[in-house]
């Protein structure tokens, strides 16, 4: 349902000021989260990733968390604001307006504008036509609404507040350790080495060459210094979400969304990635939910395998998993052998809680070859 | 003396000189410059690219029957600075880019400059030769060398003319000093040293000495998580070779003081302008990040720029700056699309003219800006091949912020934001420019002269 002064497409015509200015700030407020979502995300694969750049990004994420907060504290959340700030497709995106669902409408929206910019070849400024920067922010998303995924959302049930604000507190969590894992151990924030693992994507030939690119700087990340750092991050990940059971049903929401879109757009990989994918990378309870892909997997319609294995290939995106090293811990492991997973034969999820350990290492070994023999 | 007529109030009438970089649409990323900097007598132009590569230009000497025409600047000297390496051990390639380059003051016919990428360092050594010793008997006419028992005759080799040769060596390299990525270096006034910040520490070098260097500043948390600052910028003061100046991605400038202590992670100065609550954001902090910071050359006053603004502190007072001027104010309502497309994160340099009574920096499309300090006017020029005939005038731009758009103005909407202009450099002794657009260098000259 939509709340009052939040009408997507017309400027507000509440002649209530006051709460049109909120809802609006609320707006803009989750529009720039999840833009910061985005960013961070892609910060790791840009050409020339910066620390300063994603610190930046990550005291904006908090400023707007903070924010959020204090502002739920005081009165009644208003998460759907998003939609106020953007113009969406409306009759796709009407009904079933549960706060969650405008929660990733909002982010197929902000990232299918930003998709272009970060899908582009290495240096983004010549890979982004003006125009695109000419407006105001107005995102045309017509064809990125939820597909088909009105009857999903009846499933959702989680309390809508908790869910936003918990996942902003992992994500904000999850950046924070991978600023240290990234920098700690490895400061040379790099440029991922392209070459070699384009070659082994094109041999897999799919669309997964763009997420090929990531595979080698995971590589290296592992073999960062400053073992230091991966402790700590396993700290963190251990103890953020890993038992936090809301969480699960969140991520177990807004998978089930990830799926019908991985479902639609797998062709179309090349161009830039499903936003809901975003919001999934950043959920650390992924490790504690690898069988519940499983169970998605085989829940969803079409193929089972498919959209397992397109979706962890876009957990090779999610950067607090860098520092990790698969003989430290079995709670990191999980999140290596699913980055593995594109370049070596994929598993059957269910066999074990760490299903690819020993796959992930042979997958890194085989990165690292690769690219040893391309520089050489 | 020329820098002083035009300080007395004339405005300055620019004016093209030369470009130089390829007209093609399609730019090589490679051909990208990533700096530029006059050196101290302003002879010497050097460039450095996205490709590793440094290119020195030359003030040839001016015409005699064209007095009024300065003479032009051509190549003078091209040499790759910096290779892209690879590191093995953490699967991590350092690009080649050339982050910032340096001249070291002449002291002899040879020419130095300090050029840097993310992690190192180089000293090279830009000499000019043009005699060759000719007449050795050493070799055999296929150029081996030959058996010192066949030789029966002291030949001494004469010096003969040649055609002028210069050549750059590398005289140091100041590696492995860098967890972070260098964003700057500066030479410091004794000559002797230098500083090189990256995003978390700043080390102090001597020129000689290349396997060591103290680290003078660090700001990295014990606990990486809790970090929430970066070192943007960093230089030394420009007469007292014991203080030097870093800026934060904070919008914050500490001034240290080297005989304070070994280690100085604590200020002498600290420089933050109060935030306006007014006009606070989301992105205020990102905004108010500082990209560059420079001395002016009297040392009595440094600049700072975010990324609207210009900032002119004066060392004796932190609590404000005491001038700002804005570069693209237009672009605030515009932040949040800037967010998305990632020009927020440009750094945008700047630069003061010799006399300090004037500034310069960049902006998009090309445009760059220019404030006189004592007139307080301001002009927005254009780097553009269409303004560039020979000796022609340039032309004002103006970007129209209100509905109404007037002839020969540029809406806000119509920007391009891929043509920016990060890098400029001003002559420090006459009113000559060079403004790095993309690929392409313009040096602009002043006609009052």
């Amino acid at each position: 349902m939509i709340l009052k002064g939040q009408k997507r497409k017309l400027p507000p015509e509440d002649p209530d000021h006051t709460e049109e200015t909120t809802a609006e700030l609320e707006g803009q407020r989750q529009l720039v989260l999840y833009i910061s979502l985005n960013k961070y995300q892609h910060g790791q694969v840009l050409a020339e990733p910066s620390l300063r750049r994603s610190v930046l990004i990550a005291n904006t994420l908090r400023q707007i968390t903070l924010e959020a907060a204090m502002g739920k504290d005081g009165g009644s959340p208003t998460p759907c604001g998003a939609a106020a700030a953007v113009h969406t497709k409306e009759d796709g995106c009407t009904g079933m307006a549960t706060p969650d669902r405008q929660f990733t409408v909002t982010v197929h929206n902000s990232h299918s504008a930003a998709a272009s910019d970060f899908s582009s070849p290495p240096d983004p400024q010549f890979g982004v036509a003006s125009s695109r920067h000419q407006a105001d922010f107005q995102v045309s998303t017509p064809d990125v609404c939820i597909e088909g995924g009105s009857e999903d959302w009846e499933s959702m049930s989680s309390d809508p507040d908790f869910s936003l604000s918990a996942a902003i507190s992992s994500i904000l969590t999850t950046l924070e350790s991978s600023i240290d894992g990234n920098h700690g151990g490895s400061p040379a924030a790099p440029r991922t080495p392209l070459r070699s693992l384009e070659n082994l994507a094109a041999l897999e030939g799919d669309g997964a060459s763009k997420q090929g690119v990531r595979g080698p700087s995971w590589g290296g990340w592992e073999r960062a210094e400053e073992s230091r750092a991966t402790d700590s991050c396993v700290e963190v990940m251990r103890s953020s979400y890993l038992g936090d059971l809301a969480l699960d049903d969140i991520f177990q929401d807004i998978d089930t969304s990830l799926l019908e879109r991985e479902l639609g757009v797998l062709g179309a990989r090349g161009e830039g990635h499903p936003s809901g994918e975003e919001l999934l990378r950043y959920l650390p309870s992924l490790s504690s939910t690898v069988p519940s892909f499983s169970s998605f997997s085989s829940s969803s319609s079409s193929s089972s395998s498919s959209p397992f294995l397109s979706i962890n290939q876009n957990m090779w995106c999610l950067p607090s998993f860098s520092s990790f090293n698969p003989t430290t811990t079995p709670s990191g492991s999980p999140f290596f052998s699913s980055s593995s997973f594109p370049s070596s034969s994929f598993p059957s999820p269910s066999s074990s809680s760490y299903p690819g350990q020993g796959l992930a290492r042979d997958g890194l070994e085989l990165d690292h070859v690769m690219e040893v023999l391309v520089e050489s | 003396l020329a820098a002083n007529k035009a300080a007395r109030g004339n405005d300055f009438q620019w004016c093209f000189s030369q470009v130089k970089g390829a007209i093609d649409e399609d730019v090589a990323e490679a051909d990208i410059i990533s700096t530029v900097e006059f050196n101290y007598s302003g002879e010497l132009l050097a460039t450095g690219d996205k490709g590793g590569r440094v290119v020195i230009f030359q003030h040839e000497q001016e015409s005699k029957n064209r007095p009024q025409l300065r003479g032009e600047y051509n190549v003078y000297s091209t040499f790759q600075s910096h290779e892209p390496e690879f590191d093995y051990l953490k699967s991590l390639e350092i690009e080649e880019k050339i982050n910032k380059i340096r001249w070291l003051p002449q002291q002899n016919s040879a020419h130095f400059l300090l050029s840097t990428n993310d992690k190192t360092i180089k000293l090279w050594k830009i000499s000019e030769r043009d005699k060759r010793a000719e007449g050795y008997n050493l070799k055999d006419e296929e150029g081996r060398l030959r058996d010192p028992f066949r030789i029966s005759s002291l030949r001494v080799p004469v010096l003969m003319p040649m055609d002028l040769m210069v050549e750059a060596s590398p005289r140091r390299i100041f590696a492995n000093a860098h967890t972070y990525h260098i964003n700057s270096i500066s030479v410091n006034s004794d000559h002797e040293t230098y500083l090189s910040a990256d995003d978390l520490r700043i080390n102090l070098w001597h020129l000689e000495i290349t396997d060591r260097s103290f680290n003078i500043v660090d700001i990295k948390p014990a606990n990486m998580e809790e970090l929430t600052e970066v070192i943007t910028a960093a230089e030394c003061h420009p007469h007292q070779c014991n203080v030097f100046v870093y800026s934060s991605s904070k919008g914050t400038i500490r001034l240290c003081d080297m005989r304070a202590a070994a280690l100085c992670d604590r200020h002498s100065k600290f420089f933050e302008e109060p935030e306006d609550p007014s006009s606070r954001s989301f992105f205020s902090e990102i905004i108010s990040s500082i990209s560059d910071v420079k001395f002016s050359h009297s040392g009595r006053y440094m600049m700072t720029r975010d990324y609207l603004s210009v900032k002119v502190w004066d060392l004796n007072m932190e609590n404000r700056p005491v001038e700002t001027y804005q570069v693209h104010e237009y672009l605030r309502s515009k932040l949040c699309s800037l967010y998305e497309n990632d020009c927020i994160f440009d750094k945008f340099e700047c630069c003061w003219n010799g006399s300090d009574s004037a500034i310069m920096t960049g902006s998009y499309n090309n445009f760059f800006r220019m404030f006189d300090r004592n007139t307080r006017r301001d002009i927005t020029l254009e780097a553009s091949r269409e303004s560039s005939k020979p000796r022609a005038t340039l032309k004002p731009r103006k970007v129209s912020t209100g509905g109404k758009r007037k002839k020969d103005e540029i809406s806000v909407d119509s920007l391009d934001f891929n043509k920016k202009i990060l890098h400029t450099a001003w002559h420090p002794k006459e009113n000559v420019i060079a403004v790095a657009a993309t690929n392409n260098l313009y040096i602009f000259q002043d006609k009052i002269n």
